[in-house]
């Protein structure tokens, strides 16, 4: 166990490639794939079970349930590593994202551990107990994929704006002497802050406390502020776009 | 005077018993007609068979009908011509960008259209319960 710790710690520090990202990607659909058939399994086996229950349908359904749950399970795996994979895209020393990969990587660890314990259900008292002590695990693990979905975007569109404003400074420092361009690019850390804004009030939907059993979704509330950032970036990269081919000589 | 009347009616009206015998009698000779007829005829008579072979014959005619409705015509295509004139767009002047810069625009560009993240799986946390 150590040692599958480890290795998933020394995964995490190693910079992520395209061709990684497509590969855990890959995995997930095959993931989603199979838990899909499982469960739509399981549903048939329920449906039968709940017209005849006789001792053999429900054995059939417990055994479609265990299925399901094993798939369930390996399917969430793969998508913490996803995501995991994807916060390692873009290295902008912002502790947050840091704080996610931990968080990520216990609750691999913790679904990883489950597998086993899945596979040693046998009855449908045993496969109720551990789908009621699940249940009370997953709004926190929604809380954490959320929180790095949000991260995710943030460090896209840092990463975005750093690419402009580092643009910016070359194009001024190109032609010193243009001061309508000049004028315009004085603008653009203003502008900057304003992103930079959107931004953080995005993450702050994600800290509000979680209350009760159920998960109260945050997302929607943080992708509006993404969304009014993501319309900054293209207003400023348009602009910028603009101001080049009309100030500067080709 | 009245009763030599109906006499005369009763007289002049043919027995419905005999009515019915004759009736009877025009009706077996058809049968003995059919008897003479080939076999494959003698289905022709039964309901179903009839049935089926009007239900077949409007297949066909539905068939062929619906060739002639799915020919392309030539007025399928042509649009009405309209009252207001559509307006053309004009060709705009593309802001030219130095070469210098163009790479660095274009992945810009593409960093903000590939903003995008998976969204979580559609799970049923009530498998098993």
């Amino acid at each position: 166990m150590i040692l599958f710790i480890l290795s998933l710690f020394f995964f995490s520090l190693s910079p992520v490639k395209a061709q990684d990202l497509n590969q855990y990607q890959s995995d997930y659909r095959y993931q989603l794939d199979l838990y899909q058939k499982s469960y739509q399994n399981y549903l048939e086996k329920e449906q039968i079970d709940n017209k005849y229950s006789t001792l053999s349908t429900q054995k059939d359904k417990t055994e479609a349930s265990i299925n399901a749950l094993l798939q369930r399970n390996q399917l969430l795996y793969s998508y913490l590593i996803l995501l995991r994979v994807q916060l390692g895209q873009y290295d902008n020393n912002d502790p947050r994202n840091n704080i996610l990969k931990e968080k990520l990587l216990t609750k691999e660890t913790y679904l990883k551990a489950q597998d086993l314990t899945i596979k040693q259900l046998g009855d449908k008292e045993q496969v109720k107990e551990w789908s009621t002590q699940f249940k009370s695990q997953y709004p926190e693990i929604q809380t954490i994929i959320y929180s790095t979905l949000v991260q995710i975007q943030v460090n896209q569109q840092k990463n975005i704006l750093q690419k402009i404003q580092i643009l910016g400074q070359e194009i001024q420092a190109d032609s010193p002497q243009n001061q309508a361009l000049s004028q315009w690019l004085n603008e653009l850390p203003t502008q900057s802050e304003k992103v930079t804004q959107h931004l953080n009030d995005a993450i702050l939907d994600t800290e509000k406390k979680q209350t009760g059993t159920r998960f109260n979704n945050f997302y929607s509330s943080s992708l509006k502020d993404l969304d009014l950032a993501t319309n900054l970036l293209s207003e400023m990269h348009s602009n910028l776009k603009s101001v080049v081919s009309k100030f500067i000589a080709l | 005077m009245r009763e030599d009347l109906n006499q005369n009616l009763v007289q002049e009206l043919p027995n419905p018993i005999q009515k019915e015998n004759q009736t009877k009698g025009s009706e077996s000779s058809p049968e003995t007609s059919s008897s003479k007829t080939p076999p494959f005829l003698k289905h022709l008579k039964n309901p179903k068979v009839l049935v089926l072979i009007i239900l077949f014959s409007v297949i066909i005619v539905l068939f062929i009908l619906s060739l002639f409705v799915n020919k392309p015509t030539q007025t399928s295509t042509t649009t009405p011509p309209t009252a207001t004139p559509i307006p053309l767009n004009k060709p705009t002047s593309i802001p030219q960008i130095p070469e210098k810069y163009k790479d660095k625009f274009d992945s810009i560009d593409q960093d903000i259209q590939n903003i995008q993240v998976e969204l979580p799986p559609a799970i049923d946390e009530n498998i098993g319960q």
